[in-house]
């Protein structure tokens, strides 16, 4: 049963391993920078999949998070001279603090009236930006690699060189001998690669059954001894963190962090990203995420402004016809031939006991 | 002593009084029958015990302790469990973990254990085992991986009464377990709640309208109309009581 290995599953699981870590020697630069988009988009993705999907808590304003930890890493990195891992330690964390802020309230709204509120923080995100242009270089945004005459050059030019080299960009360490996007890749894996295994342990703990109770039948939760507030808002926190993750990701990998880059249609790909794959899944916002940026790969340039309606086209089609995404099909299918088992053993069973009577009554 | 005291307790919504001084005792692992006709506060009263619904007046003391000042997810840690009248299953989930939901209170494993995933396995093993186990004992052994939903009412029934078995409850309250079952369902659903009372130690609060099954299987029944208490004894005095067959008669009283 689910104790015993699926080896089926297993030899997927070793095939896209394998897939993932050969990718980026032999696929050109380019090739695997879109990789790397494909996992940060995952990982932003997930953390909307954890509080929508599996707490049923609506967010649309994820989209800030992801900025929130693309701008605190820009900018400490930058202008404070702090490690990468450093920078993406904090902003984990101040994004951790904001969401667990921002889930208080939403244990007082709930559905659609939530769905409207983290959309205004959505839209807020690029306007506070843009107000505080002085350290987030406004609406033209800042790179991680400072440019040449450019708001805070002369502040750099007096502190120094050295400082300025640190900044430089992502660099690949020389021992490991890969370009700066092979081991940029590397390491979104590799962190990819934890954050989903940590989620996917907590779906499928206590905790999870408790999350997914929350969502379908809050009394049950509550009468069971799940505490639904203390529940709801760590899910929003540990969410929020996660989509900071992917900031972060995006930070390193674009070195141009700009409030364009995280408006309401962020939020919104991120939504369609973790539906279009199974928001109640792991893999979901994977699928999603490859979908997504496949799509938009394969618009023909020059017709770029048809993708968001043929997303906006995908997701109604989605939600009329697979609610479950992607995965929801797979699922459905399963639980039917699980169905269809359990019948005939019912039918198995109950032939037995009427077998069984009638020699007795002989 | 008893193990479950309503003592004085009220409930008013605007101007309907669900709750009028309702006040009984249930002693430790007694089967107990709460009967009345519809509106008479039977399911209000499961839903102050569960802390559902705010009480105006009156404690209820489980245990010696007052449940009135515990939040509702605070209940099921004391070992009390309920059914609902109209299903409250998770759909989302296998019918297993529904069942291992109900084991929530009674399990341990915060958000910290639970992202990191390895020091909880074991006990995560050992809590599939009971929940197996559970489901097995209400028949439902080849239940387990299904979903939750779309299975045939009697078997959503038993599903409730497992996942409130898994929380290894002191106190099991069940609401109206014998509605929408056929009459070889209700027989062995009696016998069933007899045989889990002795099993796992329980004591059974139970509203019920199937007459045959409450007079059968409690020690004592309370009834009640309009929120308030009139008739409260063993099965065979309940049944001779003027005022009980008035209300359910609709006789002189």
């Amino acid at each position: 049963m689910s104790e015993s290995i699926d080896w089926r599953r297993a030899l997927v699981i070793v095939a896209f391993a394998i897939a993932a870590i050969v990718a980026p020697q032999v696929l050109g630069v380019s090739d695997v920078n879109l990789l790397s988009e494909i996992i940060y988009l995952s990982t932003a993705a997930l953390a909307l999949a954890l509080i929508t999907g599996f707490n049923g808590q609506i967010s649309l304003g994820h989209g800030a998070f992801v900025g929130m930890g693309a701008y605190i890493t820009m900018i400490l990195t930058v202008d404070y001279n702090v490690s990468y891992v450093a920078a993406g330690l904090i902003s984990l964390g101040a994004a951790f603090v904001v969401g667990l802020i921002i889930g208080l309230p939403a244990l007082r709204i709930t559905g659609v009236y939530l769905a409207l509120v983290t959309l205004a923080l959505a839209t807020l995100f690029p306007q506070i930006v843009n107000r505080l242009g002085d350290i987030t270089g406004g609406s033209v945004g800042r790179r991680l690699v400072p440019r040449e005459g450019y708001g805070d050059w002369d502040r750099l030019q007096e502190v120094g060189r050295r400082r300025f080299l640190s900044t430089e960009g992502f660099r690949a360490p020389d021992w490991t001998g890969l370009a700066n996007d092979q081991w940029r890749y590397y390491v979104f894996l590799a962190i990819a690669v934890v954050v989903f295994v940590l989620v996917r342990n907590l779906t499928r703990s206590r905790v999870g059954r408790g999350l997914v109770a929350i969502r379908d039948n809050e009394t049950a939760a509550e009468v069971a001894g799940v505490p639904i507030a203390k529940y709801k808002v760590l899910t929003f926190g540990i969410s929020a963190a996660i989509a900071s993750v992917a900031g972060w990701m995006f930070a390193v990998l674009n070195n141009d962090v700009s409030p364009t880059s995280f408006t309401i249609v962020l939020s919104i790909t991120l939504l369609v990203a973790a539906v279009l794959g199974g928001a109640n899944s792991i893999i979901g916002p994977i699928i999603g995420a490859v979908v997504i940026i496949g799509l938009r790969e394969a618009v023909p340039a020059g017709s770029q402004q048809y993708t968001n309606v043929i997303f906006g086209i995908a997701l109604i089609v989605l939600i009329l016809a697979a609610p479950g995404g992607v995965v929801g099909i797979y699922r459905k299918n399963q639980f039917k031939r699980k169905q269809r088992q359990a019948v005939r053993a019912a039918e198995e069973f109950k032939a037995a006991l009427e077998a069984q009577e009638a020699t007795v009554a002989e | 002593m008893a193990l479950l005291d309503v003592e004085d307790v009220s409930v008013r919504f605007g101007g309907v009084t669900a709750l009028d001084g309702l006040t009984f005792g249930i002693d430790e692992g007694q089967i107990c029958a709460l009967i009345g006709p519809n509106g008479a506060g039977k399911t209000t009263l499961f839903n102050v015990i569960s802390r559902l619904y705010d009480a105006d007046r009156g404690a209820v003391v489980f245990d010696g302790r007052d449940l009135l000042s515990l939040p509702p997810h605070g209940i099921a840690g004391l070992g009390i469990a309920r059914t609902f009248q109209n299903l409250a299953l998770v759909q989302g989930l296998s019918v297993l973990d529904n069942v291992m939901v109900g084991a929530h209170a009674s399990t341990t494993g915060g958000f910290a254990a639970s992202l990191l995933g390895l020091p909880v396995r074991a006990r995560e093993r050992e809590g599939r085992a009971r929940a197996l186990e559970v489901l097995e004992r209400v028949g439902l052994g080849g239940y387990a991986q299904l979903p939750a939903f779309g299975l045939p009412y009697g078997t959503l029934k038993r599903i409730e009464l497992a996942r409130a078995l898994a929380a290894r409850p002191r106190l099991l309250m069940l609401d109206e377990p014998a509605s929408g079952l056929t009459h070889s369902e209700v027989g062995e659903l009696s016998d069933m709640i007899r045989s889990l009372r002795d099993e796992f130690d329980l004591t059974v609060l139970l509203v019920e309208h199937h007459m045959n099954m409450v007079m059968g299987i409690s020690d004592n029944v309370v009834v009640m109309e309009f929120g308030q208490k009139i008739a409260d004894g063993p099965p065979a005095q309940i049944q001779g009581d003027e005022r009980v067959i008035g209300a359910y008669l609709g006789g002189p009283g």
